[in-house]
């Protein structure tokens, strides 16, 4: 819990530094591939394919948005649950390790964004952009709104809801789990259909803000989503989304913070390798557990 | 005078010739029996009798090889303990714990039922709490429930999962082994709570190795012996002498190698020993001193779980985490890693091949190889020589595998056993420590270990072993500690060992 | 085994294959691909994972180029740039055994961190040249990759090192109870994965010429670690086990690379490659393990 604390007084720095309104903005798309990614994480697995999702689903999005807005989105959501379907089906029925298998949906997937969509480009129905980016006298709305709707299910769903509950006890320890009668297997899948559809709405607002379809602006997001949730405290059972949004946040603003700091714009990267590192090895330290 | 009822209404369970197999053992032979309802039974018998076997099998862990179940005048096909619960209202506290460390106390209890708690769709937690905290102190326990289950102690997490099948209504409840870990007043209260159920119309089970606890609290005593049930008696009619000659098991036609009862140990040099040892966790030891010399095997003995394991792996440097001193040659060694005690020659089987001694995706010859690796004169394995030693120990013990470079995940318990003992041998030690080393082989393999151990002693090794079986106690070492509840409360010399006297030490008065 | 089926159907397909000549740009091309895929092995029979083999190949041969561009020496900034990888694994090593950091977390976060170290230290348009004898050792890559997979496999069945590796990998607890120390040879293997990334990003230097950071998205070398990772499940040594070994993985290496570059030379794109290395990747995964576990 002091974590939060210190997490929440770092954003406040930089609040005063600079707008913290182009942060919600680009935190955005962050948070739901974040969102995918605790939960995974939570049940003890990890899913690499978040990254390639969310481009894939800017990549769909481009292609499909001239025929029809709402049909795109729906396209684009469907393809993100099959893709978290498949996931779950190879982890629980096929019980092949989580990592092995996202690792192949993510060549996967990023070979079919790719076919999709070589180059950037693509139509991305403009209303649908003005929508993500509506912005009244600086502050932009929708992303606020959605910001808050994520963080708010997010946490209900972990916190408040029997399927965030079995997740964690999955996560604790997974037999006594199933000797105290909760369905594992299909708690389990369902964490990789969330993280599917969680990621594929992140590319859809990302499609949004950049008003194109790119096959390979996802992997970063992955790379951010998995220390976000790692800073957050978040391990196999432990943690919650509730400390993984102000480290979205922090992730997001690192970049801005060290152009403020005008330090050369890569410091950003060692900064973060650092950061993730310590706070895991302290983490260690504290609780004695492991991944 | 009670004519009107008939049979079915009182009767709750009724087990026609269970029976339950195991690769390697028998664990129940043709169980018949009946519970009534606003019954206390006592559940008594030795390690191995059968017991947890039977209580598996209620709470459906295991299935019955043979026989009928009935609960409640239904034929009962008990799958899993969710079934268990649910259809037929056995549940109950065991030994093996179901919180999950990481989550709440009061997010345990309720685990999977959430639903009761919902507010327009979400958990009020404060309600989840509120119930928890209700329960809980209608057991006695005042503690914060909002802590997660890993912190609570032994004592206190039993008592969370009693008030968590209490919550359940069971119409069978199943204590085993709750009240080692518990203080006076909560036994007190624990049986007070008992005997409401017993009101209530409830039936309850009771398992314990302390003898006045089921006569204080039981109204009939169920006594197993071997897998058998010896009779059911009402309690008012026993005393625990009866009880224990009751348990008293038959021979398994178990042959053993000679031992020289006549040897006069005093004479002989210590090897190893211990003052003063004591710790609170991971499990409890008061106290212990402890005498090794050379060439005997001491058993240590007494029911399952008194402590037996933790103080051999204290020695064996297993738990860094304890007080006293242990003394190896009369000089004091400081056991904070097994390394520190390998290199002294004292050497640990544990009682969990599978995770603690084997590497089981590895091959025979690897794993042979386990302990000398640290040793190798600069690093460079001699194949052959590996070889020519594993085939010697192949022969030596009668290692059934197709190959030595056969997986140890498909070799049979006795084998891995084999692969176990070989492994260590190989590094010359001077003090074996094993842990219930027959465990789960077949009757072949088990003498071939009393033969293999034996022959050591002969050498000049001294042996620690944990025995759970009589046969094995009263038979194979030459001198018997038991333990009961972390403490060495007997020393039995093998001369003149009966298995009465044994068995009486085992239970508290 | 597989291997032989893909090699006859790429025959088969593109008689071009066979030649001499192509033969030797193919192994040497998939040269680099295959030391890193060694030093993967070498820490997933250890049970643990190196995400940071590429940045660590990239970064060594950047300071390489560098070096050898200032002083036009050959041994010095040869030998450095070794020094430096053997050291980066070692810090991974430490993370790993004594901070307990876990496998994949304490790799991620040195990718991380010479990602942005690499741009700090050496900048975005790195300069420096390869010494020719670099330029000359390099066309040897090929050579220098069997003679390293030989020299890993003795070391893997004939030390008590290797052995030591694989029984961790297997069941470190056993291995641990047993009097290993664990946390040593674990610091032990990092560092050898270390190395090798440095070794094949010399030999990277020696054939590009010219220092180059191959920024993949956001982090250094992301790509060639992931594909070495491929290339070593797909050789059959897994996460699990302390089973499989080198020379399953230069199997592994080999399958990549031919059905890279059969892909290539059907004039299909890159996103193909990718589909399909996905979908093998799994299908294998899935059959390697039903093979291990009965």
């Amino acid at each position: 819990m002091l974590f939060w604390a210190s997490c929440i007084s770092v954003i406040k720095e930089f609040q005063i530094l600079y707008t913290y309104r182009s942060l919600l903005l680009l935190a955005s798309p962050l948070l739901f591939a974040a969102l995918g990614e605790t939960i995974v994480i939570i049940s003890g697995g990890f899913d690499l394919s978040v990254g390639v999702i969310v481009s894939s689903a800017t990549a769909i999005a481009s292609l499909t948005m001239y025929l029809n807005p709402f049909l795109s989105i729906a396209l684009v959501l469907i393809f993100g649950a099959a893709i978290g379907t498949i996931n779950g089906l190879g982890v629980v029925k096929g019980r092949i390790d989580s990592f092995i298998m996202t690792l192949g949906t993510m060549f996967a997937v990023n070979g079919v964004a790719l076919v999709i969509r070589p180059e950037p480009g693509g139509y991305i129905d403009p209303t649908f952009s003005q929508l993500i980016l509506y912005t009244v006298s600086g502050f932009p709305v929708t992303s606020i709104i959605l910001f808050v709707i994520v963080s708010v299910t997010g946490v209900a769903l972990l916190q408040r809801r029997n399927f965030g509950r079995e997740l964690y006890a999955l996560g604790g320890d997974k037999e006594r789990a199933r000797r105290a009668g909760i369905k594992v297997d299909q708690v389990e899948f369902l964490a990789y259909v969330i993280s599917g559809i969680c990621s594929a709405m992140g590319g859809l607002v990302l499609a949004g803000q950049i008003s194109t379809g790119d096959a390979t602006i996802g992997l970063p997001y992955l790379f951010n989503a998995f220390i976000a949730v790692v800073l957050g405290g978040t391990l196999a059972g432990v943690g919650g989304f509730l400390q993984v949004i102000p480290a979205v946040l922090l992730m997001t603003s690192i970049p801005s913070l060290i152009r403020f700091l005008e330090i050369t714009t890569w410091y950003d990267f060692v900064v973060k390798g650092i950061i993730l590192v310590a706070v895991v090895a302290v983490q260690q330290r504290i609780t004695g557990r492991g991944l | 005078m009670k004519e009107g009822r008939t049979h079915e209404m009182t009767v709750v369970v009724e087990a026609q010739r269970i029976t339950k197999e195991f690769p390697a053992v028998r664990a129940l032979d043709e169980l018949t029996f009946c519970l009534e309802k606003a019954v206390i039974y006592g559940l008594v018998g030795e390690n191995g009798a059968g017991k947890s076997t039977l209580l598996n099998i209620l709470f459906g862990v295991f299935q019955a090889t043979r026989g009928e179940l009935k609960v409640a005048g239904e034929k009962a096909d008990i799958r899993n303990p969710a079934q268990a619960r649910e259809q037929y209202g056995i549940d109950g506290v065991f030994q093996s714990p179901t919180c999950i460390p990481t989550l709440s106390v009061a997010e345990n209890m309720f685990l999977g039922e959430e639903a009761a708690f919902h507010k327009r769709g979400l958990i009020d937690f404060r309600k989840l709490h509120d119930r928890a905290g209700e329960l809980l102190s209608a057991v006695g326990l005042d503690i914060d429930v909002t802590l997660p289950a890993g912190s609570l102690s032994p004592a206190e997490l039993k008592l969370v999962e009693f008030a968590k099948a209490l919550s359940h209504d069971p119409e069978i409840m199943i204590l085993d082994e709750v009240t080692a870990a518990l203080e006076r007043d909560d036994i007190r209260r624990l049986f007070e709570m008992m005997r409401n159920l017993k009101r209530e119309g409830k039936t309850v089970i009771f398992v314990s190795h302390r003898l006045r606890e089921v006569l204080e609290v039981t109204d009939s005593c169920l006594v197993l012996r071997d897998g058998r049930l010896v009779c059911s008696v009402k309690t008012h009619d026993v005393k625990e002498d009866d009880l224990i000659e009751l348990m008293t098991g038959q021979r398994k036609g178990l042959t053993f190698p000679e031992r020289d009862t006549g040897k006069k140990w005093e004479e002989t040099q210590v090897v190893l020993s211990a003052r003063g040892l004591d710790m609170s966790k991971p499990a409890v030891l008061k106290d212990v001193d402890i005498d090794l010399r050379r060439g005997e095997i001491v058993a240590l003995a007494g029911l399952r779980g008194q402590g037996q394991s933790d103080l051999l792996r204290c020695i064996a440097g297993l738990i860094p985490d304890y007080r006293g001193r242990i003394y190896v040659d009369g000089k004091e060694v400081e056991m904070k890693e097994p390394a520190s005690a390998i290199r002294r020659g004292v050497v640990h089987i544990s009682d969990n091949k599978e995770k603690e001694e084997l590497c089981l995706t590895l091959s025979v010859l690897r794993n042979l190889a386990l302990a000398k690796l640290s040793s190798i004169p600069r690093g460079l394995i001699r194949l052959k020589k590996e070889i020519q030693d594993a085939e010697a120990f192949r022969s030596m013990f009668g290692i059934e595998t197709p190959s030595l470079h056969q997986q140890v995940l498909n070799l049979s318990g006795g084998n891995r056993q084999k692969v176990v003992l070989s492994k260590w041998i190989r590094v010359k030690p001077r003090v074996i420590l094993a842990d219930q080393p027959t465990a789960g082989l077949d009757v072949g393999a088990k003498m071939d270990v009393y033969r293999i151990l034996r022959d050591l002693a002969n050498e000049g090794l001294s042996i620690l072993t944990v025995l759970t079986e009589m046969e094995e106690v009263l038979n194979l070492p030459d001198r018997v500690l038991v333990m009961r509840e972390g403490q060495i409360v007997r020393q039995l010399s093998s001369q003149g060992l009966s298995e009465d006297e044994l068995l009486r030490s085992y239970f508290e008065k | 085994m597989i291997f032989i089926i893909i090699f006859v159907v790429a025959e088969i397909l593109q008689p071009k294959f066979w030649t001499i000549d192509y033969l030797n740009f193919f192994l040497w091309d998939l040269s680099l691909l295959g030391i890193l895929a060694l030093a993967q092995t070498m820490v997933m029979l250890s049970g643990g994972i190196d995400l940071s083999t590429g940045a660590i190949y990239f970064f060594s041969s950047s300071i390489c180029g560098a070096l050898m561009g200032i002083t036009g020496d050959f041994l010095g900034p040869f030998v450095a740039a070794l020094l430096l990888g053997l050291l980066l694994g070692i810090v991974n090593g430490i993370g790993v055994a004594r901070l307990r950091v876990p496998p994949i977390i304490m790799t991620l976060g040195m990718l991380v961190f010479l990602s942005g170290l690499a741009f700090i230290v050496i900048g975005p348009a790195p300069k420096g040249g390869a010494h020719p004898l670099l330029i000359m050792l390099s066309k040897g890559s090929t050579y220098a990759w069997v003679a390293l997979a030989i020299v890993l496999t003795v070391v893997s069945e004939r030390t008590s090192f290797g052995w030591s590796v694989r029984s961790i990998g297997s069941n470190p607890i056993a291995s641990h109870a047993s009097g290993m120390n664990v946390e040593r040879v674990t610091m032990q293997v990092y560092a050898v994965s270390g190395f090798l990334s440095a070794l094949a990003g010399l030999l990277y230097l020696g054939w590009a010429r010219t220092p180059y950071i191959a920024f993949t998205v956001s982090a250094m070398g992301v790509d060639i670690t992931v594909r070495s990772i491929a290339a070593v499940l797909i050789g059959g040594t897994l996460f699990i086990g302390g089973l499989g070994g080198f020379d399953r993985t230069v199997i592994g290496t080999l399958i990549t690379g031919t059905l890279f570059a059969l892909i290539r030379m059907f004039g299909l794109g890159q996103e193909v490659i990718l589909m399909v290395e996905g979908v093998l990747l799994i299908v294998i995964v899935y059959f390697y393990l039903r093979i291990y576990y009965r």
